[in-house]
């Protein structure tokens, strides 16, 4: 008999079956080593004519599938997990077996990880190997059979590589209970790390057991302490290397990961992960120049397929933060370039849509010409149902978050159905074109249909009501009246038709406060103006909200107000610096910043602008020094200085800085509440 | 007997330098032969006081004519001539009695100093004595030379390089008003270039005349016309490269002006000038390592004997290059080497260490600074403390400040007036190094008094005593002071009213006021990225503070009294 699939499993009667059917038709027998489960799995095994032996788990898992190597029949084997997929030409594999003179094949592994498309890691494994050579695992967990090969065969030429693929689900987070496997990981780890001492494999895989368990600081010396004692040849040293990036970016201190690329990257210059983890710390110390650097060569170093490499780095992802960076600096041509350019590998990524959407508002583009434009960019013949839906709905989000709310319903009623991810953003735009009808309309369906109504939807519908002074919609009324703190809904209500009793509670404020932000957001200016001017306790909360949703011209006066009567804190100080510094008015935004300093040493960005206040002013001198006194060169020589600095500096992203609808909110004009 | 010299000069209305230049000489030759062309004030007097025979005739708008008529008077053996603002060294005067008997050389060249400020000056050897033989006559209109005849006579004659020096300062910007006598002796010049337009020696000469008046492109073109013309071996042609590149350089095309040099070098490949200027242009374009290498062999190769030069050029001026290049490159130790190298060829320059005093603040090493002082500086009299206080308070030193005020407030035999002096500021320094100063400490300072009221105190306002630069210096240190002290809108009020008064200053001031409220501007800025580094480490704010510009010391120290 030529192939054999064996397998160890427990309790995987959910998943087993369809491993099984992936791949029954091309094996010659199926051997499967049952190390105590409780389920029908043993049951659904047998469906497939497959061999089961019983055995107690001892927590190793290269001893139960060495158990099983001992009952094969076949010439090769192939060992799968039962959360597991084979995908590609079964009838092609069995040839290349068949007239194979090598010793084992490597096969890609794709592990999907996300419930979108593109968040899958590939890396290649050691799945099919000859049976007769008496080939054992090593390793009580994740388990490895190239040791054993490598030490029987010199060549490693001996290894081949299939065209065909697993495809590997159990790191789904919907599928996967990978807190409990991850706890059962560490458990093993911990138990043979005891026997092997400083092993550099149990010790990465304990630090990434560690991780899936969100015990990042015991996950890092973990790593860092594998990394440490693994030798240079060892094949997976450079995923530790990607890995103890990636941790080292959740642990918000990737001046690590720059110190380790930089001693690590000429080990492994040609692995494009590495180079997108170094843009990502790079954009972290915000040098976005060295980050696009980076982030431009993990698009062009030769992918090379020993390293295993998570899908995009070396193309969408990167090309999507080079975008972003050339946003902040104003590129906007180059930064469409590399929007496009992602959209080429991966036409459904929604940032990269985003991407395109921000900057055509921010050259001012009608909402038809936004849309006319994100057409021309599809692809035209995409062919595939499910990838055009996937792009269909990323198009969806970035025409809400770019502030499209009209284009966003018009492509929304277009598609076949109303995918739940878009039921929110739905009804909030529907309000946001005033047609509240609809939004009501929306919310009761979706209550029909037993659709979990999220609270800032009735929110909304209800301040809707109360700007528009019209009859609160009874689905509302239904909502509010089983809410804990429906009084302060009642005393909202009568203080906007009559007046705000003069006490108000704490938690009366508190539950006012992401009202005010839906205010913001959905644009009640007269109710929110209303309200502020009985409660003056929440204007300065109100003033920051405005300015961080991009109304800064319409916050403008209210700033002057509490800055006037002395109510700005150190942020709002620092907000209104920022509104003085976009005005040119260099005197007063250093005085801001400095006074901000003062009263919260810890916005360091204060810093930033003041200094860049001052160097406004001295480059104002220094341009009107060049003019009246051009004979004198030392005032050009300085001035290019100070312009560098400035230049250096404005690109440390110490500023606000809006996109999508928020930018938009900057540019447009609307009355500002008076208070 | 000794050899005797003839002095032959022409002149025109030189009243105010020829005593100047006869004085120098009038120990040395043993007649004075002087050409006038028509002066109409007192020259032809003071010639005759110093009992020149003057030769009275009209202009003819021809040099070598002049020239040649007085020659042609002369009696003794060698024949000297000068201009009438010139002057022989009087360090020089034996050198050049030792040449007059020596009896191999048919011309001597001289070093004549142009002096453009009283540090800077540019050298250049010409031949300024000859034997006196009738062949040896002068020949072109403008720049006359000699040369050519006595080559013609005498193929190989020698030309003795001398060190004699004759100071020259027809170039000072006082005396000299470039511009007329540009223009006059571009005229001069044209009408030559029209009767005989392969003249190489007129070409180079207009070409430097361009190069006065700012017509660069012509400058240029006269210059590569003349390379193309020039015998290789006459006494200019190695300054038609450096002038040149010059061009090349004041029209930003920096590889051409590199490429001049390397043409030049070709053929004079030890003309400290050519890697000077080649290192300078390296420099501009940032290409520092190769600015390195070329300015180092400037600095190898030293002064050139030579060839004509400018003083600092293969020493402190191309020391200051260096150190600026090593900065650039990274490599401090060796930017500090070249400051200090620099400012012990020339102390009167102290630009090299206002750098290297900020090169080392800024790369947090002021700690060092103090000892460091101690090994290269004698601080022990009045002037020096005064002169190292300047610069560290300039360069923001003040913890090293606070160290010798410390120091010196124990020394008994300083001054009680001094030390009032240095107990002000040292306050000062603590102040503004960011130490904590009890308000009561703030009230014994009779500046800082009442500085937290409402109003500037009477004693905060810039003050520009008699347009003396260096209230410059005190004007910014008291912005600094009121910085220091957070009261932030004091601080721009007085910005504000230093705008306002240096409006009313003569322009020379003001140019230095607000090239210093630039800086000072500058620096708070500063103060403000150095304060948000301390949190955060991001690069892009740590280069926007490396770039800025800072104090280098331009404004001079002035002494001051207490």
């Amino acid at each position: 008999m030529l192939l054999g699939l064996h397998m160890i499993v427990k309790n995987e009667a959910e998943w087993l079956a369809n491993c099984l059917d992936s791949i029954q038709e091309f094996v010659d027998e199926i051997i499967i080593v049952d190390t105590g489960s409780t389920d029908q799995t043993r049951d659904i095994a047998k469906t497939y004519g497959a061999k089961v032996i019983s055995t107690e788990w001892k927590d190793d898992f290269s001893m139960a599938r060495n158990s099983s190597l001992a009952h094969a029949n076949t010439d090769w084997i192939l060992y799968m997990d039962a959360d597991e997929v084979f995908t590609g030409n079964g009838n092609e594999l069995r040839d290349t077996l068949q007239n194979s003179t090598r010793h084992a094949y490597f096969v890609e592994i794709e592990s999907l990880i996300g419930s979108s498309l593109h968040e899958k890691t590939i890396h290649p494994s050691i799945r099919f190997f000859r049976a007769k050579e008496n080939y054992l695992f090593s390793g009580p967990i994740h388990e490895d059979i190239l040791p054993s090969i490598q030490e029987k065969t010199a060549n490693k030429t001996e290894i081949g590589k299939l065209a065909c693929k697993l495809v590997h689900y159990g790191y789904l987070p919907v599928i996967s209970q990978a807190k409990n496997k991850a706890a059962r990981n560490v458990f093993i780890l911990e138990k043979a790390l005891r026997t092997h001492q400083n092993h550099p494999y149990y010790l990465y895989h304990l630090g990434m057991a560690y991780e899936n368990l969100g015990e990042f600081e015991k996950a890092k010396l973990a790593i860092e302490k594998s990394l440490q004692v693994c030798e240079e040849k060892l094949s997976y040293r450079p995923t530790i290397v990607k890995d103890l990036c990636k941790l080292y970016r959740k642990l918000n201190q990737t001046y690590l990961t720059r110190a380790l690329l930089e001693r690590e990257l000429e080990n492994y210059s040609d692995y494009p992960d590495l180079y997108y983890q170094f843009g990502h710390a790079y954009l972290c110390e915000k040098d976005d120049e060295k980050a696009l650097r980076m982030f431009k060569k993990a698009t062009e170093v030769q992918h090379c397929s020993q390293y295993v490499t998570e899908a995009g780095c070396n193309h969408f992802l990167s090309f999507t933060e080079m975008g972003k960076v050339a946003v902040q600096w104003s590129a906007h041509s180059d930064a469409l370039n590399y929007f496009i350019q992602a959209l080429n590998f991966c036409p459904y990524y929604e940032e990269a849509l985003y991407g395109i959407t921000d900057i055509l508002i921010a050259a001012q583009l009608s909402d038809d010409e936004i849309v006319k434009e994100l057409n021309q960019l599809l692809t035209p013949s995409l062919n595939n149902p499910a990838l055009k839906e996937a792009v269909e709905v990323a198009l969806c989000h970035a025409l809400y978050y770019g502030g499209c709310y009209k284009a966003f319903i018009a492509r929304v009623d277009g598609l076949k159905g109303r995918p739940p991810e878009l039921q929110d953003q739905y009804v909030l735009s529907l309000l946001l074109s005033s047609d509240e009808l609809r939004a009501i309309h929306e919310v009761e369906r979706m209550q029909q249909a037993n659709a979990a109504v999220p609270d800032h939807l009735f929110n909304a519908l209800f301040l809707n009501a109360l700007e528009r002074d019209s009859d609160i919609p009874s689905v509302c009324l239904k909502w509010m009246e089983q809410q804990s703190n429906h009084a302060y809904y009642s005393q909202l209500i009568e203080g906007v038709k009559n007046e705000f009793s003069a006490e108000k509670q704490m938690n009366f404020l508190l539950f006012l406060k992401p009202l005010i932000h839906l205010c913001i957001t959905n644009r009640y200016y007269s109710l929110l103006t209303k309200v502020l001017m009985s409660c003056p306790e929440l204007r300065l909360y109100a003033a920051k909200m405005m300015f961080y949703e991009g109304y800064s011209q319409l916050a403008r006066p209210l700033f002057e107000t509490l800055n006037h009567d002395n109510k700005l804190d150190g942020e709002g100080t620092f907000l209104l610096g920022q509104m003085l510094y976009a005005e040119e008015d260099w005197a007063q935004a250093s005085y801001c910043f400095e006074a901000a300093l003062k009263l919260q040493p810890a916005i360091t960005e204060a810093h930033t602008g003041a200094g860049l206040c001052y160097l406004q002013q001295a480059k104002t001198e220094l341009t009107q020094s060049v003019e009246n006194f051009p004979e004198y060169p030392l005032f050009a020589a300085h001035l290019q200085k100070v312009n560098l600095s400035i230049e250096l500096a404005s690109k440390s992203r110490w500023s606000a800085v809006w996109r999508g609808k928020q930018r938009r909110n900057t540019l447009c004009q609307i009355p500002s509440p008076s208070v | 007997m000794p050899n005797t010299i003839s002095l032959c000069m022409i002149v025109k209305d030189e009243e105010h330098v020829l005593a100047d230049c006869l004085e120098s000489v009038k120990n040395l030759v043993s007649e004075m032969i002087i050409v006038d062309t028509g002066s109409t004030d007192r020259t032809v007097q003071i010639a005759k006081n110093y009992g020149a025979r003057v030769i009275e005739t009209d202009w003819r708008n021809d040099f070598s004519w002049a020239r040649n008529l007085g020659v042609e008077q002369a009696t003794c053996d060698w024949i000297l001539f000068l201009d009438a603002d010139e002057s022989l060294d009087p360090a020089s005067l034996d050198d050049v009695r030792a040449w007059a008997n020596y009896e191999e050389a048919e011309a001597y060249f001289f070093k004549i100093y142009n002096f453009f400020s009283d540090t800077e000056a540019s050298i250049n050897p010409t031949i300024r004595m000859f034997r006196n033989l009738p062949a040896y006559r002068f020949t072109g209109s403008i720049h006359e030379q000699i040369s050519e005849t006595i080559q013609q006579h005498k193929p190989d004659a020698r030309f003795v390089m001398t060190n004699v020096k004759i100071n020259h300062c027809g170039y000072q910007p006082s005396i000299y008003s470039a511009k007329n006598k540009s223009q006059r002796n571009i005229s001069l010049l044209l009408k030559e270039l029209e009767r005989n337009p392969n003249h190489a020696f007129h070409q180079y000469n207009i070409g430097v005349e361009y190069l006065q008046t700012g017509e660069i492109e012509k400058s240029l073109a006269a210059f590569q016309k003349s390379i193309e013309l020039v015998d290789p071996l006459s006494n200019y042609a190695h300054l038609l490269y450096k002038f040149e590149s010059r061009c090349y350089g004041a029209l930003n095309r920096l590889e051409e002006a590199i490429e001049s040099c390397n043409r030049g070098l070709a053929k004079y490949p030890d003309y400290t000038d050519l890697f000077h200027y080649k290192g300078t242009y390296y420099l501009a374009m940032g290409k520092n390592s190769e600015a390195e290498e070329s300015l180092d062999r400037a600095y190898s190769l030293s002064e050139p004997l030579k060839y004509h030069t400018e003083s600092g050029i293969g020493t402190f001026t191309t020391a200051y290059l260096l150190g600026l290049a090593n900065e650039a490159l990274g490599d401090d130790e060796r930017a500090l080497h070249f400051y200090f190298a620099s400012y012990k060829q020339n102390p009167a320059h102290l630009r090299p260490i206002f750098r290297a005093f900020q090169l080392i603040r800024n790369n947090g090493k002021e700690h060092e600074l103090y000892e460091l002082i101690h090994q290269k500086f004698k601080v022990s009299t009045f002037k020096d403390r005064s002169v190292i206080q300047d610069i560290l308070v300039r360069c923001h030193c003040y913890k090293t400040v606070l160290r010798f005020i410390e120091n010196w407030l124990e020394e008994d035999w300083i001054g009680t007036h001094e030390k009032v002096h240095l107990r002000e500021l040292q306050l000062e320094c603590r102040l503004l190094s960011g130490e904590p100063v009890l308000e009561n400490e703030w009230n014994s300072h009779s500046k800082l008094k009442n500085l937290t009221g409402e109003t500037l105190p009477p004693a905060f306002h810039p003050n520009f005593a008699e347009n003396k630069l260096h209230s410059l210096v005190d004007t910014e240190r008291m912005a600094h002071l009121l910085f220091a002290t957070g009261c932030f809108h004091h601080f721009h009020t007085y910005m504000k009213e230093w705008k306002t008064k240096e409006k009313h200053t003569q322009k020379t001031f003001e140019i230095s006021s607000r090239y210093q409220r630039a800086q000072t501007l500058s620096s708070i800025a500063e103060q403000h990225f150095s304060a948000f580094l301390q949190n955060q480490k991001i690069e892009l704010v740590r280069s926007a503070k490396t770039v800025l510009p800072f104090d280098e010391g331009l404004i001079p120290y002035e002494p001051r009294l207490y």
